[in-house]
């Protein structure tokens, strides 16, 4: 009896599904890619499925095979992009680095990726609020998980210690509305600048202005 | 049809049924189930003269949050131009913007959540009023001592605070006290333009007496609720 070739062979029943599994995962992975300039530059209420559709370049069934939806959709594209910007955040600074050096590369990091990434930081940072309550959800989770990380910030600094309650909260909602203004805005941003600002406006009070210096230029010198 | 507003200026449109109506009937049931049928049942009108005044639910719903922003900041803007020099001023727009929230909080709701996903229309015209509470906040640059030191955006950032905390609160995921959170808002503020003694400052501030009236009953309420 003549054999079949390998190729031609069917694969044992688990192997099958689990190649099913990743290539569906592969093709969510690139229908997201392609959904995060849509919901980006369309703003997420006026994408339509159809629009999705002919981004990802699939069938409707296919999509409701990806995805429950919408919505859906729009929550895997902001989980991608925030698991993204995370590691930028995280890997910026070495471990055993204290508070203020890793807020300072984290706040660097952060920024970088905003501008290297405008139509996802958009995403993540404006579409976010008109997407849905699980969506907006994540956005103040967002805002809320930066808000506890400053407030160490205040426990390690004797200087900070005395800045009124709800410092924190300011300064994560004022850098939320301020990095959002400037990807509403057409013009190039540099990073160098709007870095400057944000350190001066969020680090500087709870570590100081000669500390914030220092730190400046100790960095500046290992760069 | 008629232009922006339905015919209405824009007091008059808030105080129309068809104006009370889009507010109540979004704040209900959110932008995206509200519709014009619903406007109209609300608002008792035939639904003539409401295509006689607006093409549909975002152009009604745009000329009401337009309505609604040039009302807030002509009293914002009186309140910070008969306020005296900066901070004072901007204390008093402060003020003013508390007593607007108290009185209207269902207006403030429908500018600050439910209008949300009504699209870039609304998106820019509630844009364009924070960056104009912004350009009241860098006012503080006339009385800095050293301006150029001041961060180019300061406005924007304490603006932005100010915005998100007042979203969160309409939410209802941010709970307390509106009344208390200001003087913290003004030490943000003042801050980067008048240094630390003088944002500290703003945190002993009292209220105006008709704001103090009735805030510790408020903030109790606040307490209870949340």
């Amino acid at each position: 009896m003549a054999r079949l070739p390998e190729h031609l062979k069917s694969a044992p029943a688990g192997r099958e599904r689990v190649s099913q599994e990743v290539m569906q995962e592969h093709q969510r992975e690139r229908v997201v890619g392609r959904a995060i300039p849509v919901f980006a530059k369309r703003g997420y209420n006026a994408t339509t499925i159809d629009d999705l559709l002919a981004a990802g370049k699939v069938g409707v069934g296919n999509f409701y095979e990806l995805f429950a939806g919408k919505e859906d959709c729009f929550l895997v594209a902001y989980e991608r992009i925030f698991s993204a910007a995370r590691e930028e955040v995280e890997t910026a600074a070495a471990p055993g680095e204290d508070w203020a050096e890793k807020t300072y590369l984290g706040l660097r990091a952060l920024i970088d990726f905003g501008l290297a990434h405008p139509l996802e930081a958009r995403l993540v940072l404006l579409e976010a609020q008109s997407a849905g309550d699980a969506a907006l959800s994540r956005y103040n989770g967002l805002l809320d998980e930066a808000l506890v990380w400053l407030r160490r910030g205040r426990e390690q600094h004797r200087g900070a210690r005395d800045l009124p309650p709800g410092f924190e909260r300011a300064s994560v909602s004022g850098l939320a509305f301020y990095l959002q203004q400037c990807l509403l805005e057409p013009r190039g941003h540099d990073a160098e600048d709007l870095f400057g600002e944000v350190a001066a406006m969020i680090l500087e009070p709870i570590i100081g202005a000669r500390a914030l210096a220092r730190l400046r230029d100790s960095l500046a010198a290992t760069a | 049809m008629t232009g922006g507003r339905g015919g209405l200026d824009g007091a008059a449109l808030l105080a129309h049924p068809l104006g009370r109506a889009v507010v109540e009937v979004v704040n209900e049931r959110g932008y995206e189930l509200a519709d014009v049928a619903a406007f109209l049942a609300r608002a008792d009108v035939p639904e003539a003269e409401f295509r006689g005044r607006f093409a549909g639910k975002p152009e009604a719903v745009l000329a009401v949050l337009e309505a609604m922003i040039g009302e807030f900041r002509r009293r914002v803007d009186e309140a910070y131009r008969s306020g005296g020099a900066w901070p004072d001023s901007l204390r008093a727009a402060g003020h003013e913007t508390v007593r607007w929230l108290l009185e209207h909080p269902g207006r403030a709701r429908f500018a600050m959540v439910s209008t949300a996903p009504a699209g870039d229309m609304a998106r820019a015209r509630r844009e364009e009023l924070f960056l104009w509470g912004a350009s009241l906040v860098d006012e503080g640059r006339s009385v800095a001592a050293d301006p150029a030191a001041v961060p180019t955006r300061a406005g924007v950032i304490a603006i932005g605070a100010v915005v998100e905390d007042l979203r969160r609160h309409q939410e209802g995921t941010l709970f307390g006290d509106i009344l208390g959170a200001l003087p913290r808002m003004m030490y943000a503020a003042v801050r980067p333009y008048l240094g630390e003694a003088a944002a500290r400052r703003e945190l002993a501030m009292p209220l105006p007496a008709d704001l103090e009236r009735g805030a510790a009953e408020r903030r109790r309420v606040a307490r209870h609720l949340f």
